[in-house]
């Protein structure tokens, strides 16, 4: 092979790993869409991606299998995201409040129990971490280009894309979703027809629960198979800025978690160019700041041509 | 005709209020009925029962003759009522098809069938001649839209009743025309309608018997077609319970507060005060009347400061205030007792004595520089709270542990307090105060004028501003129009401008 040949073998690696890296971030951004739509400011993404990495850990050890890693995770997470729901809706704790407390808690009980559980500090690594496998996808792996972009993922990496349009069809096409939606937007027009808000908003809860046990998952059991403390690295707040820059809507999030994992599979392969690591290191959270800024600039005009419309019908009443 | 709805003896107590009295009322199917009254007659409460929002003491509830138990929203709808809130129930990013299926959504397997959906929309929407479009955004439609949304939604989910609380308050009066003309049509086909208002030009177009209430009870029942908006002024006012004229002197002389061509917009940008001018002299108390919403709030709120105004001048002894913050005009002579206590008239989770110099914190004799006089501080509230008659434990205590009555008390303490106003506004400076206190504020409003300030006294009861007021000015529709100066005919005067009677 020429060297031309190496540069688009080269680009098409970075845009392969670019749905690598932005699977734990679209993940959680899933399950943060949830708590959104019921109208649920979750901050607490964070503190579920660490603990679903913590849990799948534990549970690919103890059951030899990266599924049975997933459904601890699964377990865990879904707790987590009860407790939340109990603390903010039963107790009347405030949602942001609740959501940082968790973070930290998140934080101090993982290094805890690597240390209680698995007799490790800060890294655990071990032979007997079962993590999921490459999938290669017949036919398709055998298209060029697309074959190298598509096919050889992690299953979770499939997963969260698939999810993307099963989380649209839940909030979109099904009554459930409506209720949902309705709650989160306008809770008293949902309580005037009977929809019960409180539940509504314990689903939305659990379910960033339950996707967040994914993303932790991917995290911890595929490529590496270790948990480290922090490995998480902010990926759950940046699924907030993409909840943000999407409108909590699942398609327009995607967008949003693409460009995060765009800049984080340029700033590793920039690396290996020699550039400064410390330079390229911002690019992820630099990209954050543009999209925030485009989210905020998009908002504002739409603000604005709202209020042109209104001056309009005003003038014409006149 | 049979009876379609009927409420027998119902009687619903709040604390400190009967909001509702042994109430009797019956509406036959294919009516038009229309509940008139005063805010606080009891209307909004009788609503909320026959909707399953409230539940009565005593009395029963009888659809289609039979007695039933309704203890929710949910056991109204599935009764048959369906209620148009004045404040509209839609999700602002779900079409309006959406909106009226919500809950009771067509299905095609696991998901929701849009087309039947739509077309099961537009069928009811035929069936009563409704023009709206069905796929538009609720937070593209207009309120008239809106309205009509609310209405299908009762409509789709079988009400038979429907129950309108204020339903014009919202509209122009082209859509209001609009509304008229299919509550017809909806009464042809069988329906029957219960249609809250206190507007009776409105009423008296729209309904076939109306039926008056005040302070909570059943005034009567009229044919609406044998009555007109004098005999109804005067069953909402009630003109029997004249009397109780306090003011004898009258002290006005020089202008003290001037009002010129003051436009305000209300919180949803809409023109609440239009154009208004007002005179208040030295020694006079104004009363301001007018039924709420009638831009008398947003009027004050703009005097204040507490609002920006889009057009005129306010002056105070010839000097400018429009445009000043809110400490700035208070320093330049004016106290204000705001109507709404809890939200504007004092911090509740602070002390009494807190509350107490709360907008004179920083100035002599409770402030020294960068601290506060903390002794003068307490002999001053002990003397207010014992002046004003405020029921404590003490003034170190959490103000909203108090009672609400108690919580006014230490509002007028602080306002009234303050001895060399110019300017008072009391805005509902009696509400929820037993006797002796009304007595003693009332008496405080009146050794002002003797001392030379001008009262502005805003007042839902109207008794009471015609008991202290030396002129009264009306608000209704954002305008404002003189009922003059106290006389034996003031009463009626006022109880038609209030309901735009004459003005025009």
């Amino acid at each position: 092979m020429g060297s031309i040949d190496f540069g688009k073998i080269f680009t098409l690696t970075l845009f392969a790993s670019t749905f690598r890296m932005a699977t734990p971030i679209l993940l959680a951004t899933l399950g943060g869409i949830f708590s959104s739509q019921v109208g649920i400011f979750n901050v607490a993404l964070e503190a579920m991606l660490d603990i679903g990495a913590f849990f799948a850990i534990v549970g690919s050890v103890q059951t030899g299998s990266p599924l049975g890693g997933l459904g601890y995770a699964i377990l865990a997470c879904v707790i987590t995201g009860l407790v939340f729901a109990i603390i903010h809706l039963e107790l009347k704790a405030n949602e942001i409040i609740v959501g940082l407390a968790m973070n930290i808690f998140a934080a101090g009980m993982t290094n805890y129990l690597l240390v209680a559980m698995l007799d490790a500090t800060g890294v655990y690594q071990s032979d007997l971490i079962v993590g999921f496998k490459e999938v290669q996808i017949p036919i398709i792996k055998d298209i060029p280009f697309i074959g190298d972009l598509l096919s050889g993922h992690f299953p979770l990496v499939y997963i969260a894309f698939l999810s993307v349009w099963l989380v649209y069809l839940i909030l979109y096409k099904t009554p459930f979703g409506f209720h949902l939606r309705a709650v989160g937007e306008k809770l008293e027009a949902a309580e005037s027809i009977g929809i019960n808000p409180k539940r509504s908003k314990y689903f939305g809860l659990i379910a960033s629960g339950f996707f967040c046990a994914f993303g932790g998952t991917f995290l911890s059991l595929s490529y590496l198979n270790l948990f480290a403390e922090g490995m998480t690295a902010g990926r759950g707040w940046l699924a907030l800025a993409a909840i943000n820059f999407g409108s909590s809507k699942p398609v327009r999030s995607l967008v949003a978690c693409l460009v995060f994992g765009f800049a984080d599979a340029l700033a590793i392969r920039l690396q290996q160019f020699g550039l400064p690591s410390q330079v390229v290191l911002m690019l992820p959270y630099v990209s954050t700041l543009i999209v925030l800024l485009a989210s905020a600039m998009s908002d504002e005009r739409k603000k604005k041509s709202i209020m042109n419309k209104h001056q309009k019908l005003e003038t014409a009443d006149i | 005709m049979s009876e379609a709805i009927a409420v027998k003896n119902i009687t619903k107590v709040f604390p400190n209020v009967i909001a509702n009295n042994r109430v009797n009322i019956a509406v036959n199917e294919g009516e038009i009925r229309a509940i008139v009254g005063e805010n606080g007659a009891g209307k909004t409460t009788l609503m909320k029962i026959l909707y399953g929002l409230y539940h009565p003491d005593s009395g029963s509830i009888h659809i289609k003759g039979v007695e039933r138990k309704l203890s929710s929203p949910r056991d109204a709808i599935s009764r048959g009522i369906g209620m148009v809130h004045q404040h509209f129930m839609l999700v602002p990013s779900f079409t309006i098809a959406q909106n009226i299926v919500l809950g009771v959504e067509p299905m095609k397997g696991l998901f929701v069938n849009e087309e039947k959906l739509v077309k099961s929309v537009k069928e009811v929407s035929a069936r009563y001649g409704f023009d709206i479009n069905v796929d538009k955004l609720a937070a593209d439609a207009s309120v008239g839209e809106q309205q009509r949304a609310e209405i299908l939604k009762s409509l789709y989910r079988g009400a038979e009743i429907l129950i309108l609380d204020e339903p014009t308050a919202v509209l122009t009066d082209m859509e209001t025309r609009e509304l008229f003309v299919m509550l017809r049509r909806l009464v042809d086909k069988g329906k029957t309608i219960l249609f809250i208002s206190h507007k009776l030009r409105e009423v008296l177009e729209i309904s076939d018997f109306t039926t008056v209430m005040r302070n909570g009870q059943v005034v009567g029942t009229v044919k609406t077609s044998e009555t007109d908006q004098h005999q109804l002024a005067e069953m909402m006012v009630g003109r029997e319970t004249i009397g109780g004229r306090i003011r004898t002197t009258c002290y006005a002389k020089d202008t003290v507060l001037k009002v010129e061509n003051l436009s305000v917009l209300d919180s949803r940008d809409l023109l609440a005060v239009d154009n208004i001018n007002l005179d208040l002299c030295n020694g006079e108390i104004l009363g301001v009347a007018g039924v709420d919403g009638n831009g008398q709030e947003e009027f004050i709120e703009a005097i204040m400061g507490l609002r920006p105004i889009i057009n005129g001048k306010i002056t105070i002894e010839g000097k400018e205030i429009q445009g000043l913050s809110t400490r700035e005009i208070r320093e330049s002579g004016i106290a204000y007792v705001p109507s709404d206590r809890y939200r504007s008239g004092i911090a509740i989770d602070a002390m009494v004595w807190e509350n107490i110099i709360t907008g004179e914190y920083y100035s002599k004799p409770y402030s020294k520089g960068l601290t506060l006089v903390m002794n003068k501080i307490i002999t001053i509230t002990k003397e207010l709270v014992e002046k004003f008659q405020v029921s404590t434990p003490g003034v170190k205590v959490k103000t909203g542990n108090l009672s609400g009555g108690n919580i006014q008390r230490v509002i007028a303490a602080r306002e009234l307090g303050l001895e060399n106003a110019k300017v008072v506004i009391a805005s509902q400076p009696t509400r929820g105060i037993d006797i002796a206190g009304t007595e003693a504020i009332r008496q405080i409003l009146i050794d002002y004028t003797s001392r030379g300030a001008g009262v502005l006294l805003l007042s839902a009861d109207l008794d009471e501003v015609l008991a202290l007021s030396d002129r009264i000015v009306v608000f209704y529709g954002g305008k404002i129009s003189d009922a003059g100066y106290w006389d034996e005919g003031i009463r009626d005067r006022v109880g038609q401008l209030m309901t735009g009677g004459l003005g025009e």
